[in-house]
């Protein structure tokens, strides 16, 4: 079997939506389905809610799906950047091959999350200044490896209303993954 | 063109037998056989096996003010990362959070904010590289692997001086080691230092 593989083309670009990976086991070639993706969202609201100081954005909920996203030897890391006009410290969620727990870095360190579950509503980043307000991004992070998707959810950032300058908030995800089904 | 593989045929696997650190791994596309692995490639099929994983680390870095000597260390890791056959890139976010008592109206707009982003860093090798790449946007610099040298990762602009993050950087097959990471003037700075790291070792 492994002659085989000599005689594969010359690439001129991957397609990793149509494409397979060949992996040659105890000189056995079995055929995977895979695909590798960098994919990337943006989020922007301008809706200032003063009763509770916070800014919500209309698309509270975003996700990133593709087939075998949270397979066991799939791997992935999506990072989170937030910010209004200024940018606030970044969350990074990696998943390595052979977990079942995705690990979150934020500005408070590390956090494990299990798959197939849902987290509490977490602060994803913060900013403080020197007259003592601390705005906070704040949501929910789903892992469902059954519908092969991570959702954020809830989005909000919370306690603006001192500063009369801040009148919008963004966020910019991007996930580059290696899905795998083996 | 050359022709098709079929391999309609070929068994598929189960999870717990997938060793992709050993395994051979190579694509095939079967709607476009031009866009699969190319033959060349397998040569280097140590490469095309390597699965890319993914670490974090984050530390805090909080010294009183004006001490006099700031010594500070952390080190990232991981089997093989510098092996001249590994590839890895390492984003460094410096977070600051300055003490009130040390800001002053006199140091502009954006100490405003006491929470303060410096410059991302960025530490990368490629594959059949021993050199290892220091970036971020002021500064760029290169060392060999096994070696050690000193380097800035970032900077800040306050209260009329620059202050440049250093650190000294020594790297062996497994690790990359920062030490007397500091700023280069006496000052407080209440810094947190997050590593994202993936590496293909």
């Amino acid at each position: 079997m492994a002659q085989l593989i000599q005689d594969l083309p010359q690439p001129e670009s991957y397609d990793a939506n149509s494409s397979w990976l060949l992996i040659e086991h105890d000189n056995v070639l079995y055929k995977v389905q895979a695909s590798v993706f960098l994919d990337s969202y943006a989020l922007q609201s301008e809706y200032i809610d003063t009763a509770y100081r916070a800014i919500s954005f209309q698309d509270s909920i975003f996700s990133f799906s593709r087939d075998y996203l949270l397979s066991d030897q799939s791997s992935f890391c999506l990072s989170l950047e937030f910010g209004e006009k200024i940018k606030f410290p970044s969350a990074t969620l990696i998943k390595n091959a052979g977990e079942t727990n995705c690990k979150l870095l934020t500005f408070e360190g590390l956090l494990d999350i299990p798959i197939d579950t849902t987290s509490d509503v977490l602060n994803l980043s913060k900013y403080s200044t020197q007259n003592g307000r601390t705005s906070n991004f704040v949501g929910t992070i789903s892992l469902s490896s059954t519908q092969s998707s991570i959702t954020i959810g809830q989005l909000k950032l919370e306690n603006v209303s001192e500063l009369p300058a801040v009148q919008s908030g963004y966020v910019c995800a991007k996930i580059q993954a290696r899905a795998i089904n083996a | 063109m050359p022709d098709q593989l079929n391999i309609s045929n070929y068994p598929t696997i189960d999870v717990e037998n997938l060793n992709l650190s050993q395994d051979f791994v190579l694509f095939v596309n079967n709607d476009n056989p031009a866009a699969s692995t190319t033959p060349q490639a397998l040569l280097n099929k140590s490469i095309i096996s390597k699965q890319p994983k993914y670490f974090s680390r984050t530390i805090h870095f909080n010294q009183e003010p004006r001490q006099s000597k700031i010594n500070f260390k952390t080190f990232l890791n991981h089997e093989n990362l510098l092996h001249i056959n590994s590839r890895f890139v390492c984003k460094i976010e410096f977070i600051v959070n300055f003490d009130k008592d040390y800001i002053a109206e006199s140091d502009g707009a954006a100490f405003y904010h006491k929470t303060l982003l410096l410059p991302d860093c960025y530490i990368y090798k490629d594959y059949g590289s021993s050199n290892i790449s220091i970036n971020h946007v002021e500064y760029s610099s290169t060392m060999e692997t096994a070696g050690s040298t000193g380097a800035t990762l970032s900077s800040i602009y306050y209260n009329n001086n620059n202050y440049n993050l250093k650190s000294i950087i020594t790297t062996t097959n497994n690790s990359i080691f920062f030490e007397n990471l500091s700023y280069t003037r006496n000052q407080h700075f209440d810094t947190r230092i997050n590593f994202t790291i993936e590496s293909c070792a």
